[in-house]
């Protein structure tokens, strides 16, 4: 029992010793409050930190009483595949009174497995006393996050069998997002020093799920000041995660024929707001 | 001396009206009280509106939960705001069964969220009548590494000024590299403007909270701004000082957090990040 309770409260030790330096992040953000949408009533809160998931699994027991289980260090065998973990069944103090961690009490009661098909599309398989569970869940969605604003980045990206023949690219400067019902367009000014200076506007169609967002339908051109030729195609931007610093996502395109772009879009907010000039008053 | 300046679309002070860019608090994670580890609390902000689950243990030790779908902003969006909705209890097929639709949710009272800074605030809660109030922070598990190439730097604007004629708005972005050992951080960015470079290097400490980042230590710039009056060697600037990035996120994208700094002379605030480059 105490090897459990020491598992389950496996952040006490972590956070009281400094957490655990991890390598860096290349994993979609699985934190989010998820579900079955045909199912409402149940869900499970995922939160990611790196490459360790802590699952809160709430649902109701036989005497369809609320219940709640943990699997509190959930991890990909060799970095790759679904996030397992066990699942543990927790008693303790009345929330009503003073809460004493010491009458925590810990049991594991099987195990809980999520195998992401998708950043927003999971299979949630969870097993207590024997009876094992398998569930489609999806990232719930109320609120489509406020993308809309101005921010200071740009588009980054390999490229395949494009007529640069370069095998890369990179938009940096000014980005403007604006949106009219699920219509997103993404006016980006580039600058001199990284890359040709130009401009480019994106349009495409927004879709949510949960905290995260996609674009897809999207189609795109690019004029360069001091080119002749422009350049354009489609594109999808997905799993965008936008936060009160800014926003990035994944960003592939075809230029059309062979020629793939694959690589991120993104940018941190303007850090101020240029505001319109003041309207002298006519002279008399 | 007669200095030729020169300022690109990569590295600009903007002498143009400006005001504070508006915030919007990341509070998603899962939070707790690390004194009484074994029942917490999961947030999920999606845009103006808050989903809360809290799990604890009803009077008979079994664990329950209880939710507040739509928790509300009731003050300005800061890192210090305060937030509250109806909190329910509900009843359901039991997991092991078919789940139908016989869910049934009972409001029970409120919940109510007061951060104190965007890592830590006082959950008051009420069930039937009985008040709870708490002290919660994030929970770590974690700390991801913001390690890697960029494209990025900061945008910000400048205020509290010696010299007036610094005030006003920001920007250095250029090529960006981030190195992360055992909680100290390295930022250097540099970019070609005009033929002539700029760098700056920000070095100091990480801390994380829950998903967050917390990054504290000192910069250091040497500035681009032309050529002398024969048109023959660079002239910079130097600026040092002091910094914090505050609630970074380090995602798959990149990374982006709140930038608030100092320098012999000016404050800064605004934004710091970096898209990944391939």
């Amino acid at each position: 029992m105490k090897r459990a309770l020491a598992r389950v409260l496996l952040a006490t030790a972590l956070a009281t010793s400094g957490a655990a330096q991890a390598n860096s992040s290349t994993l979609p953000d699985y934190s989010d409050l998820w579900w079955n949408a045909s199912e409402s009533g149940w869900g499970a809160h995922v939160t990611l930190q790196d490459d360790v998931i802590f699952l809160v699994l709430f649902v109701y027991d036989a005497q369809r009483q609320p219940r709640f289980f943990v699997a509190s260090d959930m991890r990909r065998a060799q970095g790759a595949g679904p996030f397992t973990g066990e699942l543990y069944s927790t008693t303790g103090p009345a929330f009503a009174g003073a809460f004493n961690p010491a009458g925590v009490a810990v049991r594991t009661v099987g195990g809980a497995s999520l195998s992401f098909a998708t950043p927003g599309a999971a299979t949630l398989t969870y097993s207590v006393d024997g009876v094992t569970v398998n569930k489609s869940i999806t990232r719930q969605s109320w609120r489509i996050p406020d993308l809309n604003g101005e921010y200071k980045g740009g588009l980054f990206a390999s490229t395949v069998n494009c007529p640069s023949g370069l095998p890369s690219l990179g938009y940096p400067g000014s980005v403007k997002i604006s949106r009219s019902g699920d219509l997103v367009t993404i006016d980006s000014t580039f600058s001199p020093g990284f890359a040709e200076a130009g401009t480019c506007r994106m349009v495409g169609r927004l879709s949510q799920l949960g905290t995260v967002v996609s674009i897809t339908e999207g189609t795109y051109g690019c004029e360069f000041f001091n080119e002749p030729n422009s350049v354009s195609g489609t594109f999808t931007l997905t799993a965008i995660e936008a936060n009160e610093s800014g926003f990035g996502g994944r960003y592939t395109a075809n230029q059309g024929g062979q020629c793939t772009h694959t690589g991120y879009l993104g940018g941190m907010r303007r850090g101020y707001n240029i505001l319109p000039p003041v309207e002298e008053p006519p002279a008399e | 001396m007669k200095i030729k300046i020169l300022f690109g679309g990569l590295l600009s002070a903007l002498a143009l009206p400006w005001q504070a860019a508006a915030a919007n608090t990341e509070y998603s994670d899962l939070w707790w009280n690390p004194n009484e580890s074994g029942w917490g609390v999961g947030l999920q902000r999606q845009d103006d509106v808050i989903f809360l689950t809290l799990f604890v243990y009803g009077a008979n030790g079994n664990s329950t939960w209880f939710v507040s779908p739509n928790v509300q902003l009731l003050t300005t969006d800061s890192p210090s705001s305060t937030w509250e909705g109806p909190l329910y209890r509900a009843t359901g097929p039991g997991f092991a069964a078919q789940f139908d639709q016989t869910v049934q949710a009972t409001e029970t009272g409120s919940a109510r969220l007061q951060f104190t800074s965007g890592e830590s605030g006082t959950f008051t809660y009420t069930v039937d009548g009985v008040q709870v109030v708490k002290q919660i922070s994030r929970m770590t598990l974690r700390q991801p590494s913001a390690a890697g190439s960029y494209h990025g730097g900061f945008s910000t604007k400048i205020e509290q000024c010696g010299d007036v004629r610094r005030i006003g708005a920001y920007d250095f972005l250029g090529s960006m590299t981030v190195t992360q050992t055992d909680g100290a951080i390295r930022i250097a960015v540099s970019t070609v403007v005009d033929g002539g470079v700029s760098s700056c290097t920000f070095t100091g400490n990480t801390r994380q909270a829950g998903r967050l980042g917390f990054w504290a230590g000192a910069f250091n710039c040497s500035i681009y701004i032309g050529l002398d009056e024969r048109g023959e060697n660079p002239v910079r600037i130097l600026r040092h000082g002091t910094f914090t990035a505050d609630r970074v996120a380090v995602t798959q994208s990149g990374f982006r957090g709140v930038l608030t700094a100092a320098d012999q002379d000016c404050s800064f605030s605004g934004y710091v990040g970096g898209t990944r480059t391939p």
